[in-house]
């Protein structure tokens, strides 16, 4: 018989076993497989009565438990929060003293210009944001250590856990703790995720888990107004974002057609000691980043940003935009221009009151400039925190947002929703704060 | 066993872990990740990697100054959408 | 008198020691080059036991016989192709259920196979007991316990190898039934097979499952006819 009227014999075989068994003879020959090899293991291998129970195991008996799971990660997170933020503030405080050393050298430099060119933009501008690198790098060595043995693992797969719950898709915040690094790569891995409105829901919602470029602004707001608890704080504007990031989704998702939420099984690799060189590759790989993106687009932002304060077209513009924000406590034109200047790089913030404000010398500099010169109490910084937290993501992000969901009609109100509830929430914190206080 | 994996996948209360998977299916690990492998070949399950590999080849890798380099979580498994 | 070389085929998953008894076996007397047409590394090697001269092929570490991947397919073109007396499945004892999926699938394609069943130190240490006579007779192949990260274990599965090439111990594997359908299926397509001219190099069953798993080199060859 030639081949292709074997073929047809062996097509009609497959659908007589599709119609009698509902499935490919594939899976029914491989079932058949696993199903005697099952059996055969039955009769020849014995195990021990108690399975040998690991370290993972023993380890993962807490961390994955239903009620101690999501404590437990939030314990550990704040403990990386204070680690980092109390080791680094020592040595930030040294940078900023050699910059301001350096700073007072160069102000004298003529022309008058490049005097202040030197040491209020670049030295105050980017110098500022330089000054926070003992945090960056921190931050990042523990992040990479908790990567390394494994717990991201758990916290992603614990997360997942609630986020299923509610609704949410399952793989959602695994895409989301990218995000704690930066929004960028988080967007493009919802690429992952199939159905197009969990796809899209969390894309609008990454910007919400706190990048890395906002660290140096509360490092230095809490710095200068919560000094004794800035762990605290940085650790609960972290808590902030990811609550409200998990409310939006859910909220969002019940607005936009509700499709059925994915499952998925993930391989939880054991536990294991890092070693030096793993965590140190990833810490420099960072680090480098984080230079070369000061180097670039910081060190530009910032230079405009002096150049229209030089020529005092700044502050017009600050004080035309700054009424928005006093409702929430920080209507004036600095802050104003360092929130617009934000959208382009997150860190321009602190550039931007670095050069403003150059002068002011550490994060105790700043408590007295921004306390004395703008009024401002632990409340409005805190208002702001929450402003820079919640607010319009930098144009990488918008940008990618664009490209991965292909619209600019999403693009555009994710623009909007975050700047409102940006604004919303510093709003409140401030107002209802302001009775108490 | 293929048609179980596949009822456990729908019925999920949120992920699942592949040594537990394993233990209720009565299975070695190792023989379940052999089985996911069937059925990802066979195309009912899609096998999916996220994070690290992504980050590698992002064209914003130089301008991201805070890729948390990817929580690598090796293989993930799930239902193929539709 | 010089009697004829014994060609042995190894295969395995990976990282079931298998490069450590070919090691074992073969010793200095090694070398490497690629599968032709492929960037694929082959190894091969020799040795003599007994007076008798083996050769010894290295098959690509895979973990079944599909058509879904090349190394798979590789391995399984050369039992085919060259027919090697004997094919020596390296097991990992420590993940038994896994690695005994290729097992059945060597024996499927009527190899003649010689479990190795390495890793015994690693499934002792995990408080496993295997029953190698009862794990023999099921799979109607002889299973030879070995460490062989400590090389122990050669000689005995040498001596297993002789044996069965010499046709003195039976490995005549076994048919995994795959119930009452299937099976009717199965023997259908089998006499069509019987009346296809052309090379029965594979054994009629086998091929006849292969083309209900829809397996995309066997169709391709069939159609070819």
């Amino acid at each position: 018989m030639q081949g292709e009227e074997i073929i047809r014999v062996r097509d009609q075989s497959l659908a007589h076993l599709r119609r009698v068994h509902g499935d490919d003879a594939e899976t029914l020959i491989a079932d058949a497989r696993y199903g005697f090899i099952s059996g055969l293991m039955k009769e020849v291998m014995t195990k021990p009565a108690v399975a040998r129970v690991t370290a993972t195991d023993r380890i993962d008996s807490f961390v994955l438990n239903r009620w101690l799971g999501i404590p437990l990660f939030l314990l550990i997170l704040y403990g990386v929060f204070q680690f980092t933020f109390t080791v680094s503030a020592p040595l930030i405080d040294l940078i900023d003293s050699g910059l301001g050393w350096l700073a007072e050298r160069v102000v004298t430099v003529s022309p008058a210009w490049l005097g202040s060119l030197l040491s209020d933009g670049i030295i105050g501008g980017v110098g500022a944001v330089l000054a926070f690198i003992p945090v960056i790098f921190l931050l990042y060595i523990a992040l990479s250590i908790l990567e390394d043995t494994g717990y991201l693992a758990r916290a992603a797969f614990v997360m997942d856990r609630l986020m299923h719950k509610i609704g949410l898709h399952g793989r959602s915040f695994v895409s989301l703790i990218l995000g704690f690094g930066c929004s960028v790569p988080a967007i493009m891995s919802a690429r992952t995720i199939e159905n197009p409105s969990d796809r899209l829901v969390t894309i609008m919602v990454t910007p919400l888990m706190s990048c890395g470029a906002r660290l140096p602004v509360y490092a230095l707001l809490a710095g200068a107004f919560f000094t004794a608890n800035r762990g605290l704080v940085v650790f609960g504007m972290y808590a902030i974002g990811v609550v409200l990031a998990i409310l939006l989704a859910w909220f969002f998702r019940k607005r936009l057609v509700p499709g059925e939420s994915g499952h998925f099984v993930m391989e939880l690799p054991p536990y294991r000691l890092p070693t030096v060189a793993s965590v140190a590759a990833h810490v420099w790989e960072r680090g480098w980043a984080f230079l070369s993106r000061a180097g670039t687009i910081i060190f530009v932002v910032v230079l405009a940003i002096w150049a229209l304060d030089y020529f005092n077209v700044l502050q017009h513009i600050g004080q035309a935009i700054a009424p928005i924000f006093a409702p929430a406590g920080f209507g004036q034109w600095q802050p104003a221009v360092a929130l617009v200047f934000g959208i382009l790089a997150k860190e321009t913030v602190v550039g931007a009151f670095g050069t403003l404000f150059a002068g002011a010398e550490g994060t105790g500099g700043f408590a007295a400039v921004l306390g004395g010169q703008l009024g401002w109490t632990p409340l409005i910084a805190f208002a702001f925190m929450t402003m820079i937290l919640l607010y319009t993501p930098c144009v990488a992000a918008i940008g990618t947002i664009k490209k991965e969901t292909g619209s600019w009609k999403w693009t555009l109100f994710t623009v909007a929703y975050t700047f409102a509830l940006g604004w919303v929430v510093a709003t409140l914190i401030y107002q209802i704060g302001r009775l108490f206080i | 066993m293929l048609k179980e994996i596949l009822k456990m996948f729908r019925e999920s209360g949120g992920p699942l872990d592949l040594k537990a998977l394993a233990a209720k299916l009565d299975v070695e690990t190792s023989a379940l990740e052999g089985m996911l492998t069937t059925l990802v070949r066979q195309g009912k399950l899609r096998e999916v990697e996220v994070g690290s590999a992504d980050c590698r080849a992002c064209h914003s890798r130089l301008t991201c100054a805070y890729m948390v380099g990817g929580v690598s979580l090796g293989k993930v498994y799930e239902l193929p959408e539709g | 008198m010089t009697e004829k070389q014994i060609t042995i085929a190894l295969a395995g998953n990976p990282n079931s020691g298998k490069t450590t008894v070919f090691n074992n076996l073969t010793g200095a007397r090694q070398h490497v080059g690629n599968w032709p047409g492929v960037t694929v590394e082959k190894k091969e090697g020799r040795l003599n036991f007994k007076g008798r001269r083996i050769r010894v092929v290295d098959l690509p570490g895979v973990y079944s016989l599909t058509a879904y991947s090349l190394d798979e397919v590789i391995a399984r073109d050369f039992i085919v192709d060259e027919s090697p007396d004997v094919v020596v499945d390296v097991v990992d004892a420590g993940n038994l259920e896994r690695n005994i999926y290729l097992t059945v699938q060597l024996l499927e394609m009527g190899a003649r196979v010689v479990i190795a069943l390495n890793m015994m130190d690693v499934a002792a240490s995990r408080g496993y007991r295997i029953d190698v006579p009862e794990l023999s007779r099921l799979l109607g192949a002889p299973a030879v316990p070995m460490v062989a990260a400590r090389n122990q274990g050669t000689p005995e599965l040498l001596a297993t190898i002789l044996d069965v090439a010499e046709g003195n111990l039976p490995a005549a594997g076994m048919n995994l039934p795959y119930g009452r359908d299937v099976e009717e299926e199965i023997v259908k397509l089998e006499k069509v097979l019987a009346d296809r001219p052309g090379a029965t190099l594979y054994p009629p069953r086998w091929l006849a499952v292969k083309l209900l798993e829809d397996d995309r080199e066997i169709v391709k060859k069939i159609r070819q006819v």
